[in-house]
């Protein structure tokens, strides 16, 4: 095994940054949401809306310099492999068994990473910043598009939500299947890795 | 090559991000933080009338008749008269295009309300709140400018009083007691002026029998209040006077009451003073397209004293030993008269909250009951209505007479002089009170009578609160908040849709007990192996 740089600084820092406006929105999100009350109405909504527009600014940033760079070729979804990956998870995994693809800086990811990260990145995350955004300005959103209602807006923002949570959930138990439990988690700190 | 592509990225993303992500949150900030438009208000109220009415020789003369000192009034203000007799403070009544497009002439002189049901045939009494002088009956002349009652609008001395019972007269020498004596007429001519609170509060403050009956958030206390009750009117702050919100061009005074109005016109915004973004911040600003500003920001009305909220007119005229009775609340409130039925009187009542486009349907005399309780009035619009906003209002429930044979609201005679002439008030015969009342208006009465649920609507405009006592947020964005009635539109905080929430929770649960077994496997597999391992 090799330890070698796997993720770049702009890689790292949207990261953690994604992270840190994630969190923010999620906590302030459900409590306009009336899910529970936390900071007090009138600044959740603050918050949840300066942090809105940090985390689409860099959204839109990082869609242009994934483009640029080539990164989104990582992106892309391949069926190639995914039987063996998921194979992998389920089974492999639990036999200590070897994972079944090298990451190297050119693929760092699996089959189902791909296919996982392609929804979130080209789907997800963008349907929620263009809800988040019309949800926002819904008086203009009336005269240009002609919106009725944020109804169907606010619903769709709210069940993004929902499965923006169960991604990182999913996500966050994933960082432990490295070699050693923390080894992901160092990677994407420090942005070098064993492989 | 490649390498350094990505380090020129890196850099590019630095020196461009951070500086979008600093205007940008700036930007928000600021829009969050807010310092509201300073109001431009010229009080004309306050306006000093440049004439010493005091050395005019014609206002000096020895007045026995009131109706003399509107002629010298006239004399030297011509044409004023003309304007009076086209306003609604004359004619009380009013052309009118219903919601529903038909077109009908209403006003205090013609609708029954649901407080002491009409004014019309109980002259005497009602009428004293009319801007003339004698309007007893039908005889009453409404073209003869010697009828109009300058002086109740414009006595800047306090001393100028309508007596009770005399149709809008003051006292006359041959009625003046020990309540009402026969106004100065010099002294008052000549210190007449533009309307004060006091003027316009006489009629508007007392209306329904008695202080705050009918209004809620027009009363006596408003004469000198604290910014707790009303931050306009408040001695001890800006002091306006009503004419400066309801500015008046020829005696055509801005502002619509909708239990007797219908139509948007003629109607004062907050606006005229505080601009159409007053908050400086976006999110409140926003707010206006929908919510009008009165319901964020009179929180409670009656706060200086109680309002009626409830009349039952079927329990009245119960007697005891013959004799009428009355019983107080714990405020000292009537919630018992034998003349009027129960009441329940409250203050500081939070307001209900309906769609109000600024148009009204009412109940004109002669309709049939076609829903209970009967809308006296019904304040129109819902959230796709464009010109509708949510309004804080008063709503009056009652209980009052109805005509079971013809199913029409029924105009009662309430008030007599005497006894014996066939009055509610005097005789509390029902069935007679309804024989009169109906035959003066010229209605059929089929002889059975019975009581209808009925409710009225007046949208709120006044006792403004602080602005540290404004509605925060939650009183409305939460899930049983003061909007919970309203369920017509999608609202942040107030509206979920169950089915989202559900399934969504489901999948978080389902996530975490799915890593969750998925780590317990993990930790058994490696149980055993390490045991293989030892073994």
């Amino acid at each position: 095994m090799e330890k070698i740089k796997l993720y770049g600084n702009y890689e790292r820092y949207w990261h953690w940054a994604q992270f840190g406006a994630i969190s923010t929105l999620t906590v302030t999100g459900f409590e306009i949401h009336s899910s529970y009350e936390l900071l007090g109405y009138e600044n959740a909504v603050n918050i949840h809306n300066i942090a809105g527009w940090g985390y689409s600014i860099l959204l839109i940033f990082t869609i242009f310099w994934m483009i640029v760079s080539g990164m989104y070729k990582q992106f892309l979804p391949t069926t190639k492999g995914i039987d063996k990956q998921f194979r992998f998870y389920s089974m492999g995994i639990m036999k200590k068994e070897p994972h079944p693809m090298k990451k190297t800086p050119e693929n760092k990811m699996n089959p189902i990473q791909r296919l996982t990260y392609f929804g979130l990145m080209w789907f997800l995350l963008p349907l929620q910043v263009v809800t988040g955004i019309l949800y926002l300005y819904v008086n203009i959103a009336k005269d240009i598009f002609g919106v009725q209602s944020i109804e169907w807006i606010a619903l769709l923002h709210t069940l993004m939500a929902f499965m923006i949570i169960v991604f990182v959930i999913i996500h966050v138990y994933m960082i432990t299947t490295g070699h050693t439990l923390t080894a992901y988690l160092e990677g994407m700190i420090t942005g070098k890795e064993k492989v | 090559m490649k390498g350094n592509l990505k380090e020129r990225l890196e850099t590019l993303a630095v020196v461009v991000l951070l500086p979008i992500f600093t205007a940008v949150i700036l930007f928000q900030l600021k829009q969050t933080t807010s310092n509201p438009v300073k109001p431009k208000a010229i009080l004309q109220a306050n306006r000093q009338i440049a004439a010493d009415h005091s050395s005019y020789k014609l206002l000096q003369q020895d007045f026995t008749d009131p109706r003399d000192v509107t002629e010298a009034c006239l004399t030297c203000h011509t044409k004023r008269d003309e304007e009076i007799m086209a306003t609604a403070h004359w004619r009380w009544e009013r052309e009118t295009v219903l919601p529903d497009g038909r077109e009908v002439s209403i006003g205090k002189k013609n609708l029954i309300n649901n407080f002491c049901t009409g004014a019309v045939g109980n002259n005497g009494s009602c009428m004293r709140c009319h801007i003339g002088y004698g309007w007893k009956d039908k005889s009453f002349d409404f073209e003869d400018p010697r009828n109009i009652d300058c002086l109740v609008c414009h006595d800047n001395t306090g001393t100028y009083f309508k007596q009770k019972g005399e149709a809008g007269m003051p006292a006359t020498k041959e009625t003046a007691n020990k309540f009402y004596s026969v106004p100065d007429y010099n002294y008052i001519s000549a210190n007449v002026g533009l309307p004060k609170r006091e003027n316009c509060g006489i009629c508007h403050f007392y209306g329904g029998g008695g202080n705050n009956v009918k209004h809620g958030d027009l009363e006596e206390s408003l004469l000198d209040c604290s910014r707790e009750i009303d931050v306009h009117m408040t001695s001890e702050g800006i002091d306006m006077q009503c004419t400066d919100c309801h500015l008046t061009e020829n005696h055509n005074i801005k502002g619509k009451l909708y239990s007797v109005s219908a139509m948007n016109k003629n109607r004062i915004g907050c606006e005229q003073c505080h601009t159409d973004a007053p908050h400086q911040n976006r999110i409140y600003d926003n707010h206006i397209e929908k919510v009008a500003c009165q319901t964020c920001h009179i929180p409670t009305y009656a706060k200086g004293n109680g309002t009626k909220l409830w009349w039952d007119w079927s329990t009245a005229g119960d007697t005891k030993d013959g004799q009428p009775y009355h019983e107080s609340d714990v405020d000292g409130n009537h919630n018992y008269l034998t003349i009027k039925g129960n009441f329940v009187w409250d203050d500081n009542v939070e307001p209900e909250y309906y769609w109000f486009n600024g148009t009204a349907d009412h109940y004109v005399t002669g309709d049939k009951i076609d829903e209970t309780p009967v809308k006296i009035n019904e304040l129109m619009g819902n959230y796709k209505d464009s010109e509708a906003k949510i309004w804080p209002v008063k709503v009056h429930r009652g209980k009052q007479i109805y005509d079971t044979g013809t199913n029409e609201l029924i105009n009662l005679k309430l008030w007599a002089k005497n006894e014996g002439e066939g009055a509610f008030w005097k005789d509390f015969d029902y069935d007679t009170a309804a024989v009169l009342g109906m035959e003066y208006v010229g209605r059929e009465y089929s002889g059975s009578y019975d009581f209808v649920r009925s409710d009225v609507y007046w949208p709120l405009s006044h006792q403004v609160a602080p602005k540290e006592q404004t509605l925060s947020c939650k009183e409305c964005h939460s899930r049983d908040g003061r909007l919970s009635e309203l369920n017509d539109f999608y609202m942040p905080g107030k509206t979920y849709e169950a089915y989202i929430d559900w399934f969504g929770m489901i999948s978080v649960i389902l996530s975490i007990l799915g890593v969750l077994s998925h780590a317990i496997g993990r930790y058994v597999f490696s149980v055993k192996r390490k045991r293989k391992e030892n073994s």
